[in-house]
């Protein structure tokens, strides 16, 4: 299967006078329409890993390329375009926009593209949110919703403008177990049905699920990677 | 854009209570402006008033006597035309001595200005700039065509003359002496000029080919003189010389420039008063919104719509602000104006003019202001990495 992410030599160093290394020469790769777990304990450098790949944070040492595109090689204009166009977010706490609905929160990423949103468009959003539970909230703000339906909103406008990648910081982080079973779920089934390259960071206990990847980081370098 | 200016309008909607103080911090700022610029107005007038507004602004030397007289009626037709100039006249100026009639008497430096026959009291006015009939202090008002002749106060004092004096005028170009009739005196006060002249009409004078002839002409807005003796000069095609009050009267332009210095200085106070208001609630406003940038960031949205979010943001409320502040400092004006009634004339005593352009000026102005503090409130968070901002 074709890669879509190729990590190489990567090494993230913090600090000046003392110097931390958060990851040590990671190497690693990811295949387009994969669904990966991304675990290990606090302090891993697991959301470190998502935040190089993601182009939030820069490299120390060494390439991330995404489609080919070296994305550590970008400019910052670059990257936000690219990142507009090719990657999707999810982080642990929802971080809607409060003054936008639920809906509007959902088609906020294609309004960065330059999309004019069309009726049509509308619907489609409106149709997303109801196939994961949205349906009787889409006009609601975020602070209208329980956490489950935010964290929901949040996973429905990561999709919704059907980036390459949807990268995941512990989605589940901040809500109880049957909602985070229930986001779970959710994830799984957008994955089935759109076919995108999910990277999911968590802490939780996980069932890995069949062709479903596991990679374990503990101190920086990755001591397990496993595919069910 | 169409984005940024959608959140732009939404952080408006949100946060009505930060961009109320913003609006609140500019409407008082273009009001005080407002005001100030009124004062301005008004400090100009009264410059402009007690100086200028009633006596010849300019003035064409006919010194080298080089215009034939045809050429000088076309010259003050040509000027007639000028929409600046309000009244045009031909004056000619004799210097000589006077001395009372009378045995031993002394003679003092004197000038005569001739010029046509007008009334005492708009020549007076129109030559000298001075209210004859407010500023007489004694005797009456004298009638030129009778020989007749008023002195400053302080000048018949000095020379020893009273009402009722013959008064002998020597000057060594008429050929032979004039005796006038001194009818009153006159205290012009806060000018403090040396006022020893006198206005005599033309028909008086018989030989007028003597003395210094000048075209003399006061204008409606004395500010436009400049432009008036740039047309004239080129009547003239460098014939004759032209000068006008500013030129002349070095002394209104300094009191001008003191008051603009005054007036800009307490301006650009307040644009900075207001900037620094601005920019502390902008500060506080996007600080509050870290998060928020953040998140728009990782999504793609660059650091230029992102700063138009702001900018937006910042220029609808204070483009709002901006007009109520003028509709307060018009308000504070009108009943100011009302107020400020001379309690005997009932005559308003606070006269301005505002024009279209200022209202144009003080808007771009407080506009500019705003949008500059947006642009330094915003500029610290692309300094920030993104996942600073989104854990902020």
């Amino acid at each position: 299967m074709a890669k879509i992410i190729e990590i190489e030599s990567v090494y993230k160093t913090y600090g000046t006078r003392t110097k931390t290394d958060v990851l040590k020469n990671v190497t690693l790769s990811f295949e387009r329409n994969s669904f990966s777990w991304l675990v290990g304990a606090s302090g891993s450098g697991k959301t470190t890993l998502l935040n190089l790949i993601s182009g939030l944070d820069s490299v120390s040492k060494g390439e991330i390329r995404i489609n080919d595109k070296a994305i550590t090689k970008m400019k910052e204009k670059e990257k936000a375009k690219f990142r507009a166009h090719h990657l999707g977010f999810v982080f642990q706490f929802h971080y809607l926009m409060p003054e936008f609905t639920a809906l509007e929160n959902v088609l906020i990423p294609l309004e960065i593209q330059g999309t004019k949103i069309t009726k049509k468009i509308k619907a489609d959003a409106i149709a997303l949110m109801e196939k994961i539970g949205l349906g009787h909230v889409y006009t609601h703000y975020p602070k209208e919703m329980s956490g489950g339906e935010q964290q929901r909103t949040a996973i429905a406008r990561a999709i919704f403008a059907k980036p390459d990648v949807i990268i995941a910081d512990e989605p589940t982080g901040n809500l109880d177990s049957v909602a985070a079973a229930s986001v779970y779920e959710i994830i799984r089934d957008l994955h089935q049905t759109y076919g995108i390259t999910f990277i999911v960071v968590t802490h939780d206990q996980i069932t890995p699920q069949k062709n479903e990847r596991v990679i374990r980081l503990h101190d920086g370098e990755i001591i397990e990677d496993k595919v069910y | 854009m169409l984005f940024s200016l959608k959140t732009a309008y939404r952080f408006i909607k949100h946060h009505k209570l930060q961009n109320l103080v913003i609006m609140l911090a500019v409407i008082i700022g273009v009001g005080v402006q407002f005001f100030i610029l009124t004062m301005s107005s008004v400090l100009k007038n009264i410059i402009v008033d007690n100086f200028l507004l009633y006596t010849s602004n300019v003035r064409t030397s006919l010194v080298e006597r080089k215009l034939n007289t045809s050429e000088e009626d076309k010259l003050i037709l040509q000027i007639m035309e000028f929409e600046e100039v309000d009244v045009v006249f031909y004056e000619n100026f004799l210097n000589g001595n006077i001395r009372i009639a009378g045995e031993n008497t002394q003679l003092h430096p004197f000038y005569l200005y001739v010029a046509e026959e007008f009334e005492t009291t708009y020549a007076y006015r129109e030559m000298f700039g001075i209210g004859i009939e407010e500023t007489l202090v004694k005797g009456r008002l004298n009638d030129p065509t009778k020989m007749e002749i008023m002195l400053d106060d302080e000048y018949a004092k000095q020379i020893g003359a009273d009402v009722g004096d013959r008064l002998i005028f020597y000057g060594n170009f008429l050929g032979e002496s004039r005796e006038f009739i001194l009818t009153g005196t006159y205290d012009t006060g806060r000018f403090h000029y040396k006022n020893n002249f006198t206005y005599l009409p033309r028909t008086t004078v018989v030989n007028q080919s003597y003395g210094t002839y000048f075209i003399v002409m006061s204008l409606h807005d004395p500010e436009t003189s400049t432009a008036v003796v740039e047309k004239i000069k080129l009547l003239l095609k460098g014939r004759e010389t032209v000068n006008d009050w500013q030129e002349s009267l070095g002394r209104i332009i300094e009191l001008q420039r003191a008051q603009r210095a005054v007036i800009g200085t307490i301006e650009v106070l307040i644009s900075i008063t207001i900037f620094i208001v601005v920019l502390n609630m902008l500060n506080y406003s996007i600080q509050k919104k870290y998060r928020e940038i953040g998140i728009l960031k990782a999504m793609g949205l660059n650091n230029k719509s992102m700063q138009w979010v702001f900018t937006l943001q910042t220029s609808i409320v204070a483009s709002f602000a901006t007009v109520f502040g003028l509709f307060f400092g018009r308000l504070a004006v009108y009943y100011y104006g009302k107020w400020m009634i001379h309690p005997e004339t009932q005559k308003p005593r606070f006269i301005y003019q505002i024009h279209l352009l200022d209202y144009v000026a003080l808007m771009a102005l407080m506009m500019f202001v705003a949008v500059l503090a947006s642009f330094f409130s915003f500029r610290k968070t692309n300094k920030m990495a993104i996942i600073d901002l989104i854990k902020y």
